[in-house]
């Protein structure tokens, strides 16, 4: 029988009842996440962190598990997105053995499906978080695989693409990662969710699990694009170590709903966290970023960028907290948040804050939101520009900080090329990477 | 030349409701120099803005005509394909866009609009290095976003640059020395010389003469309460400099004609 609605409860009694396997690697992580979902639900307009985001098209719509969806990708092309130079993986069917094993150097590959002894590095990514939120306890109940990758030395960039479901009914995607950064490695990931090969109404509900290893240095794009149809919600959590560098570029840029809850936790000193942020909700679209920044210990540094912009009636939302703990002296931690609407009915959000519990910090935080200028407008229009150029290119400028702020020469040209399409000025994006 | 590239009739116009240009009367003719100069306040800045099309102005009566078309009821991009130029006094910065990727954005929008050949990157970046040596702008900062980073000097100089190439016919210069050490006026001037043509008029906005000193303008106008009070020739700059604009303020200013 099929539930009318995406029915939290049910779920779980389904997970619990027997009707998915409790035995094996996943059982745990399902279990904790059946126990979680059934405990407290899915989250509604009564939930504070869910206050401003409509779940319409989430859990009034009765999704079921998607299938097939890499295979019918691979049999059609290459991604489009896929990054030249890099390893890419679709999620979904395990890749053959021989194309594991020709992983380049400093890759390694482990999924749940594998048989054999799981790794030791592995192991952490069956742990169930006991503090998962509703939809991480969603994603754990409704789990078929979790990949792991381990990265160290200096291996070439990764990118995980998360493709949309083939089927034309209603379906649903729980893709589950950990990245394991060794020590004193210089890694790339990338993760990207495209709607490519989506065919009927999308929810990609994922979880991406960080640990970055002592003086390691991880660059991790993350990029979601997305379709009318397609909802995305991410559970992104990274570790950061002894003197441990992580860059975290966020670029929500299309999708009915695409919501990212980002923690990032210092679990010992010396560590930078650089978390940027770029979001744009255009007609019909809504865009949530959460972020949490846990200082639990001292002299860690994190800096934040987000930069949104909402257009037509679209909505943004950004909510931001840094907790300092009591603990964490010499605790540096700067939020900051600019928006820019482009439209009358468009709206934004913006709830930076501080949580400090120590005295010897230096913390700051800040938000604006505002619209293009006519001043400046008017400067582009004066050498000749008609008004949709000079706005294209004002908007961009807005958007350049964040997009320049990615290391990885692929990765920013393919969110300058998404970000320019966007705005309805594909072509420019060539001329102003040359430039 | 007959007729005049830009005339100016009995123009007035308000910001907010506050009248600020009241009936001004200018004919600037082809390969002329003018200069208009003003305490603050009296309306200088308002006349090049309002020539230029910037937004937020209310044009209340008068007329502008440019080269046989009136002006008032052109777009302002319109304005800047059919040769007007505005330096500004505060440059807008533009993170992420190169300055040469903007100037040659802009340059073929003018060129298309005026039935030449749009340039492609190798041409319009030979043109550019002619036109950078002039006002003695780096390569280096004309690759770099536009006027981010750049000293006030260096952001006036790209506006000579960037004229440079519009090779506009009528340049309005607003308060191009302002915020000048000499070494930086001496090249923005020399950069504005070089361009003086028998086929390019300029309107120099200037509160003080020592810009002067570099252009020699051939008229000067006084403008004091959105009216010109006073014109001459280069000799009233000097004057002005003397005795500054106390006579023109002290007499109540004249209705414009009716």
């Amino acid at each position: 029988m099929i539930s009318p609605v995406l029915d939290a409860t049910r779920l779980a009694q389904r997970a619990l009842g027997g009707r998915l396997e409790l035995s094996g690697p996943l059982a745990e992580l399902r279990r904790q996440g059946a126990a979680l979902l059934e405990a407290k639900g899915l989250p509604g307009p009564r939930d504070e962190a869910w206050r401003f985001t409509s779940l319409r098209g989430v859990t009034d719509v009765p999704f079921q598990r998607a299938k097939a969806s890499e295979s019918a990708l691979r049999a059609s092309s290459t991604p489009k997105h896929e990054l030249a130079g890099a390893v890419s993986w679709v999620f979904g069917e395990v890749p053959a053995a021989s194309v594991i094993q020709a992983l380049p150097p400093g890759i390694e590959f482990w999924s749940s499906r594998q048989s054999g002894p799981i790794p030791a590095w592995a192991k952490a990514s069956l742990t169930p978080e006991k503090s998962a939120s509703p939809f991480a306890a969603l994603n754990a109940c409704e789990l078929e695989d979790v990949w792991c990758f381990r990265l160290s030395g200096s291996p070439a960039p990764l990118q995980i693409i998360y493709p949309g479901p083939i089927e034309a009914t209603p379906s649903m995607l729980t893709p589950r990662v950990r990245v394991v950064v060794e020590a004193g490695a210089h890694a790339c990931l990338i993760e990207t969710t495209t709607p490519e090969g989506a065919a009927g109404p999308s929810l990609t509900n994922s979880v991406s699990e960080i640990f970055v290893g002592p003086n390691a240095e991880l660059e991790h794009v993350r990029i979601s694009l997305g379709t009318p149809q397609s909802r995305q919600i991410s559970s992104v959590s990274a570790e950061l170590t002894r003197d441990s560098r992580y860059r975290s570029r966020l670029l929500s840029l299309g999708g009915a709903l695409t919501r990212t809850d980002l923690t990032v936790a210092f679990t010992e000193p010396g560590a930078h966290a650089d978390l940027d942020g770029l979001y744009f909700a255009s007609e019909g679209e809504q865009v949530d970023h959460h972020t949490v920044v846990e200082h639990r210990v001292g002299r860690c540094e994190s800096l934040q960028k987000y930069k949104g912009l909402a257009d037509g009636n679209g909505q943004a939302i950004f909510d931001g907290i840094v907790r300092v703990h009591s603990g964490a002296a010499g605790t540096s931690a700067h939020q900051q948040n600019r928006n820019l609407l482009l439209a009358e009915n468009a709206v934004i959000h913006t709830k930076p804050h501080l949580e400090i519990e120590n005295d010897d910090v230096k913390c700051t935080h800040g938000a604006t939101v505002g619209r293009l200028r006519l001043d400046e407008q008017f400067y582009l229009q004066s050498r000749g520009l008609d008004l949709e150029t000079a706005r294209t290119l004002l908007v961009y400028a807005f958007a350049s900080e964040i997009i320049d702020g990615i290391t990885l020469p692929a990765a920013r040209n393919l969110v300058r090329r998404e970000f320019l399409k966007k705005l309805g000025n594909p072509e420019l994006s060539a001329e102003l990477a040359e430039a | 030349m007959h007729n005049p590239m830009l005339k100016i009739e009995e123009l007035s116009a308000s910001v907010d409701g506050k009248s600020i240009l009241r009936g001004i009367n200018l004919e600037i003719r082809a390969g002329e120099v003018h200069a208009v100069m003003g305490p603050n306040g009296s309306g200088k800045s308002t006349l090049a803005s309002v020539l230029a099309g910037k937004p937020g102005y209310t044009i209340t009566g008068g007329k502008v005509t440019y080269q046989g078309k009136n002006l008032l009821e052109l777009a302002p991009e319109i304005r800047a394909r059919e040769g007007i130029f505005l330096g500004f006094q505060y440059p807008v910065e533009l993170p992420g866009v190169s300055n040469l990727y903007f100037l040659k954005a802009a340059v073929n929008a003018v060129r298309k609009h005026q039935g030449l050949e749009e340039y492609d990157a190798v041409d319009f970046l030979e043109l550019a290095k002619q036109k950078m040596e002039l006002v003695e702008l780096s390569t280096a900062l004309t690759q770099r976003p536009v006027n981010v980073g750049f000293s006030g000097g260096e952001k006036k100089r790209n506006e000579i640059f960037q004229m440079a190439l519009l090779n506009p016919k009528l340049a309005i210069l607003d308060e191009t020395d302002s915020g000048l050490d000499i070494d930086a006026l001496r090249i923005v001037a020399q950069g504005v010389n070089a361009q003086r043509s028998p086929s390019v008029s300029m309107l120099l906005i200037t509160h003080y003469q020592r810009l002067l000193e570099y252009i020699q303008p051939d008229y000067v106008h006084v403008l004091v309460g959105g009216q010109i009070v006073k014109s001459g020739d280069h000799t009233l700059a000097l004057d002005l400099e003397e005795h500054g604009y106390a006579e023109f303020m002290s007499a109540p200013a004249q209705v414009g004609a009716a």
